[in-house]
């Protein structure tokens, strides 16, 4: 018999990882040694086995549940700063600004009341537009798309307006029926009522 | 540096090569191969659901700190430590009081009837011969044969030395061709390639 039993190296011999040289020698002694050939059998059949078994697909009702993970786990994301903001959330922020700062001009030349609203609203626009700096500041770790960013949003927005009995925002649906159509009346109308 | 076109855009563009992946992406990208993964370790569809969808969690949770470039080995990682350290857990509750290499030596888990028709396309014999390894020699053979994995790269992520590597996966694959011995007896008299005449 030529050299020691291979042992764990039989492994190593198995999947090819000794050099040229200890190949030559783990062979020549395999060659002559029984137990170290069934042991390389077992390690070639277990391998190959393994390898080419077909593994177990998931069913299409629990990949649905990985998917909605964001939905469930929003709540309890700790703030984390990134080094850029998600991008959907300035667009969110951009949305609402341009939302805003359309008043102005649709609600058309005329009224002062009308232009006092706007710039009200322009104003709040302001306000808001920082407020999202600073909501994707600290809550950009969701990089996904989420309810989660949009409700906060949302709450701050109503929050602002009522605390500064300003016109409520109103969501970009609601905007072309609103201040397309009767300009003046639109505008005022969303004061609250005497 | 090797593209040119990148240096008008200064540091402010994001990074061309990688684009945040959305979950929907993450999801349908690498959910069915953490799952495959999962029921390998864990051998039943339970409890692979229970940790695969524990992986998916921790990676919605970190996803911010993610660099690009290592998702699968990311996930290898996870998966197999959070499988490792549920046994660990439950090993100790289990058999407080025994020695502290009886999780070795004790198979993990019965494999009953119920655990061998639960699916649908693979082999259950494998699960089975699988299931009867400690996790140790379990996760060190699945991440070679089945995941494909290098001693190196399992050496990394599981945390030990390559002589550990080689030995489980050779003690894991003799077990697992002794409980397969029935499956290819055929390949029981085959001789090495290449090393007799």
């Amino acid at each position: 018999m030529t050299g020691r039993c291979l042992g764990a190296r039989v492994a190593e011999l198995a999947d090819g990882r000794l050099s040229p040289a200890e190949t030559e020698r783990a062979y020549a002694h395999v060659a002559a040694c029984s137990a170290c050939r069934v042991a390389l059998e077992a390690q070639r059949t277990a391998s190959t086995v393994l390898g080419s078994t077909a593994g177990t697909e998931p069913g299409a009702d629990f990949l649905a549940r990985l998917t909605a993970i964001p939905e469930q786990a929003a709540p309890r994301t700790p703030p984390v700063i990134p080094a850029q903001p998600a991008a959907h959330v300035r667009r969110a922020g951009t949305t609402h600004v341009r939302l805003h700062g359309a008043h102005p001009l649709s609600s058309g030349p005329g009224h002062r009341r009308a232009r006092q609203v706007a710039a009200g609203a322009a104003a709040s626009a302001a306000l808001v537009a920082a407020a999202y700096v600073g909501v994707s500041s600290t809550a950009g770790v969701v990089t996904t798309p989420t309810p989660a960013i949009g409700r906060v949003v949302d709450t701050f927005a109503v929050e602002h307006a009522v605390s500064v009995d300003q016109m409520p925002l109103t969501g970009p649906q609601i905007q072309p029926a609103d201040y397309t159509g009767t300009s003046a009346s639109a505008s005022s109308s969303p004061s609250p009522a005497p | 540096m090797v593209d040119p076109t990148n240096e008008t855009d200064g540091p402010a563009t994001p990074p061309a090569p990688y684009a945040a992946p959305s979950w929907d992406d993450v999801v349908r990208d690498h959910g069915a191969r953490v799952y495959r993964l999962a029921y390998r370790l864990t051998g039943n569809q339970h409890d692979a659901e229970d940790l695969t969808q524990e992986v998916f969690v921790r990676v919605f949770r970190s996803l911010s700190q993610y660099t690009p470039g290592s998702f699968e080995g990311w996930l290898h990682r996870i998966t197999t430590n959070l499988f490792l350290d549920q046994v660990r857990r439950k090993a100790r509750i289990r058999f407080e009081g025994l020695p502290e290499d009886a999780a070795d030596r004790l198979a993990s888990r019965e494999t009953g009837p119920a655990q061998l028709l639960d699916d649908r396309t693979y082999d259950a014999d494998v699960q089975a011969a699988l299931d009867a390894l400690a996790p140790d020699f379990r996760v060190a053979v699945v991440l070679c044969d089945i995941e494909g994995l290098t001693y190196e790269e399992i050496s990394e992520l599981l945390g030990i030395k390559l002589g550990t590597v080689r030995s489980r996966i050779h003690r894991g694959r003799a077990a697992l061709r002794e409980s397969l011995a029935h499956r290819t007896p055929r390949t029981a008299h085959r001789l090495p390639a290449g090393g007799m005449p």
